[in-house]
């Protein structure tokens, strides 16, 4: 991941006003709408970045980070519900809970490799899934609702524009700590594991710890995710949290870059905005009604985000930050 | 618990244990001649299914031709997946490998979701009625699976051990440098491996179809029995393999008759995940 | 410091090493020579972890530790720089030279992540550690350039580096001269020298009979995975048994 100290002097100071700005503009603008986004790309971005840590920093893959958001989402939900545990605490809490699970899960596989990981990833997001669904205590398909905003003291968070400064500001926060992960002891040892395991073990790094703690570590940052997603829409249901879902994710994360900071929040915005995109793509009128189809139609979008997952991982296996005219991989390609 | 009962839990346990062997078979061939799992494995299956069903009700098919298709089909779609799939990524890493088979299964999924609808269907059994066995009915349906997962593996095995295919996917999956500096290409392998497997992978679509459904949203989780099967009885077995399936069904027909059938899938996912955790070779396994 | 005793090493029905012990003590520096094929990689292997004897013991200091995982080993003090080059080709010099302290350092990602004062303490303290090490090379130059484009002499002296920044003290060279040029091979001479000054014992297989006899204090010859002479330098330079081996194939 480029540091910030890393990036020239103008960039940075651009890169600052873009944040600035980014910062104030629900202070200048009413419309929710706008808000609501920018509150869902925070929440993606969260995601996206536990995730980079896992799949970009140290290689491992994980087709079930949705369940791991869900355990956030529902612990959150059943600890401020029923316990009437303030959000400050459950959100914590469940983080923490779901950093546990993904501990769990990455302990039965992490030693067996990539294919047995994601397999153990896909099992977990079944089994979670199929619970929530089917339990009552989880509300089982209508879910459990309705959930309260965070309050602080008697500010109590619940306009999307309070809200969206809760959202952002754990993700600065969470960026400047994968940044100091990253680039310190863990960081390098994640990049040694990813680059040659068998050199790493022999300069002393326990591969499989590091593995673990770096998988334990995203899905603490999916369970922060789950628990903002389920206190901002007042309700946390099953729907989010499945097989599919967790798909999404992990294109988001190849499209956007594996192990690049901007590449999680390219990825991010390409989940937050590409859905608005297609409703808009499906209502122009002058566009043929197939083709329309296409934009409207969730199979047909799933078509073509499974289209766009091999050609991306063909071509541009590095994401879009990847690109430059020696990582695209145009035809057959001898390594 | 009643005779029946007893009858009929082994009946579903043994029926739908099979149709996993055959699927597990087919991930194992797979696994042990080109070290990949294709996460798209049961749309494959559910592809097939199907396929066989407009067969047989649209263009009125003797079941036997529908079969025969069918396993030639699987076949094809395997030499497809090795020659055109997998050809811009065949020397890349094992990653991308993997999203590009998953890829191409979400693609699979969907593709057949928007040509026979998303509802699953209800396929007709090769020959419809049952049999009485202690007073609980076992379908024919169960004993054409049975009776198929026994010949598909007898054949399967004499593959492996009489042919030159066979040989050399033994070959590729004891060392497959060795196999390569003797002249087995990574191609031709590949073709044997995608080719039976898919053949399995459509076998076990078509025959477990007029027991559960043909389409609907089933793609996913088969492969992951699949899967499952393959870890519990050993990846490097094929006997292993069906063994694992049969296993993996009985455990299922006994939750379904205990807890029921709600939470089928989180009791077998867990049992994968445990053997991962204490067992990842297998009952009969070994590397 | 380090006794092997009798180990075999048998892959299926080969048998790689037969039954071979020798011990390398404080402040030698020995050298396992012997024709290709003969066992010494894989024997290297087996007494860094990475392989498990078949039969027979590893004792390093006293200790037992023909069961350890590699990484254990390296903590023990267990330094190894293998032929096929080890680097992290994407971190720079430096970067890989810390991942040496890595089994003697301990911030988590909880310090890292906060950074803690006692983790950025830490940090100053490895980086002014391998800047040390790192000159001791003669690389503390090229500290932030990206591994992957150093010329492969330096990048041996960088796996070397990041094995002394583990606090070896055994370091097992493998083939280290290899793809070396003449004036490569004499700074990797001195650097090894000023290895055994800093207290470190090396172990060395290697095929440039130069260097070895250049740089040894003993010599083991390996013909089949078996030992076939072992002492000082000029003795085995002219036993009957050696030359056979070496002329014999």
């Amino acid at each position: 991941m480029s540091t910030l100290a890393s990036i020239a002097r103008p960039r940075r100071l651009i890169l600052y006003a873009i944040l600035a700005l980014w910062l104030a503009f629900p202070l200048l603008t009413d419309k929710t709408y706008y808000i609501g986004l920018a509150i869902t790309l925070g929440i993606f971005a969260i995601v996206a970045i536990g995730y980079n840590l896992v799949a970009g920093n140290t290689g491992m893959f994980s087709f079930g980070h949705a369940a791991f958001m869900g355990m956030g989402a529902y612990t959150s939900a059943v600890l401020s519900m029923k316990l009437g545990m303030s959000a400050w605490i459950a959100l914590p809490l469940s983080a923490i809970v779901a950093g546990l699970a993904g501990y769990l899960v990455g302990l039965t596989s992490v030693r067996l490799g990539h294919l047995h990981l994601a397999m153990a990833t896909v099992a977990f997001n079944i089994i979670f899934h199929n619970i929530v669904v089917n339990w009552t205590f989880t509300g089982g398909e209508a879910g459990l609702g309705p959930l309260s905003r965070p309050a602080l003291g008697s500010l109590v968070l619940n306009t999307d524009r309070k809200y969206f400064y809760l959202v952002w500001f754990l993700v600065l926060a969470l960026l400047l700590f994968t940044r100091n992960v990253v680039s310190g002891r863990i960081g390098r040892a994640m990049a040694a594991a990813k680059g040659d395991e068998i050199a790493a073990q022999v300069s002393g790094i326990n591969v499989i710890t590091v593995k673990l703690n770096a998988f334990a570590l995203s899905a603490f940052y999916a369970g922060i995710a789950g628990s903002l997603l389920g206190y901002y829409l007042a309700y946390v249901g099953p729907k989010p949290f499945g097989t599919d879902f967790s798909i999404l994710l992990f294109l988001m994360v190849l499209v956007g870059g594996f192990g690049s900071a901007w590449g999680s929040l390219f990825g991010a915005a390409l989940m937050t905005f590409l859905p608005e995109f297609f409703r808009f793509l499906s209502s122009l009128a002058f566009i043929p009604y197939n083709v329309r189809l296409v934009f409207s139609d969730y199979t047909y979008n799933l078509l073509l985000f499974g289209v766009a997952m091999y050609v991306v991982v063909v071509y541009l296996p590095k994401g879009i930050m990847g690109i430059s005219w020696r990582n695209l991989r145009l035809g057959k390609s001898k390594r | 618990m009643s005779a029946e009962s007893l009858v009929l839990l082994l009946a579903t346990g043994v029926t739908k244990g099979a149709v996993y062997g055959l699927l597990a078979l087919g991930f194992h061939i797979l696994y042990a001649a080109t070290r990949m799992l294709h996460f798209g494995y049961g749309a494959v299956a559910v592809l097939a299914g199907l396929i066989a069903l407009t067969l047989t009700n649209g263009l009125h098919f003797p079941f036997w031709l529908t079969l025969i298709v069918i396993i030639l089909l699987g076949w094809a779609v395997g030499q497809a997946h090795n020659k055109w799939v997998l050809a811009p990524v065949r020397n890349r890493d094992q990653w991308i490998q993997m999203i590009a088979l998953m890829a191409i299964g979400i693609v699979v999924e969907n593709a057949y979701a928007l040509i026979w609808g998303k509802m699953p269907k209800a396929a007709p059994a090769f020959t419809p009625g049952a049999l009485s066995v202690l007073g609980a009915p076992v379908s024919y349906q169960s004993l054409w699976i049975i009776g198929i997962t026994v010949v598909s593996v007898l054949a399967i095995k004499w593959l492996l051990d009489y042919t030159l295919m066979g040989k050399s996917l033994r070959g590729a999956s004891n060392n497959p440098l060795a196999a390569r500096l003797m002249g087995i290409s990574v191609m031709s392998v590949g073709g044997y491996a995608y080719g039976i497997s898919m053949a399995l992978a459509a076998l076990g679509g078509m025959v477990i179809s007029p027991i559960t459904f043909a389409g609907g949203q089933f793609a996913f989780p088969l492969t992951m029995k699949g899967f499952a099967s393959l870890v519990m009885g050993g990846m490097f077995s094929p006997i292993g393999a069906v063994i694992g399936g049969l296993l993996l069904g009985l455990i299922e027909s006994v939750t379904v008759g205990t807890i029921g059938s709600r939470y089928m899938d989180v009791v077998s996912m867990s049992v994968l995940l445990l053997f991962l955790l204490v067992r990842p070779h297998g009952l009969f396994g070994g590397e | 410091m380090l006794e092997v005793v009798e180990v075999v090493k048998d892959f299926g029905g080969l048998r790689a090493v037969d039954h071979v012990s020798f011990r390398v003590n404080r402040g030698e520096i020995k050298a396992l020579i012997g024709p290709n094929g003969a066992g010494k990689t894989t024997l290297l292997k087996v007494i860094n972890g990475l392989l498990s004897p078949t039969s027979g013991e590893i004792r390093y200091a006293g200790k037992r530790i023909s069961k350890m995982r590699p990484h254990s080993r390296c903590e023990l003090g267990i330094g190894s720089v293998f032929q096929l080059s080890q680097l992290f080709r994407e971190l720079s010099v430096l970067e890989n030279a810390m991942i040496g302290m890595h089994c003697h350092t301990k911030s988590n990602i909880i310090t890292s992540g906060l950074r803690l004062p006692v983790c950025t303490r830490e940090e100053k303290a490895s980086r002014d550690k391998c800047l040390d090490i790192l000159s001791i090379v003669g690389l503390e130059e090229r500290a932030s350039v990206q591994a992957g484009i150093l010329p492969i002499g330096q990048q041996r002296l960088l796996e070397i580096a990041r094995a002394l920044a583990t606090d070896a003290r055994l370091l097992l060279l493998d083939e280290p001269a290899a793809g070396l040029n003449s004036a490569e091979k004499e700074q990797l001479g001195k650097v090894i020298l000023g290895i055994r000054e800093r207290g470190a014992d090396v172990l060395l297989v290697e095929h440039d009979m130069e260097l070895v006899m250049d740089i040894s204090d003993s010599l083991v010859v390996l013909d089949y995975g078996k030992v076939i002479a072992e002492g000082p330098p000029e003795s085995v330079r002219t036993n009957k048994a050696v030359i056979a081996a070496y002329l014999g194939e």
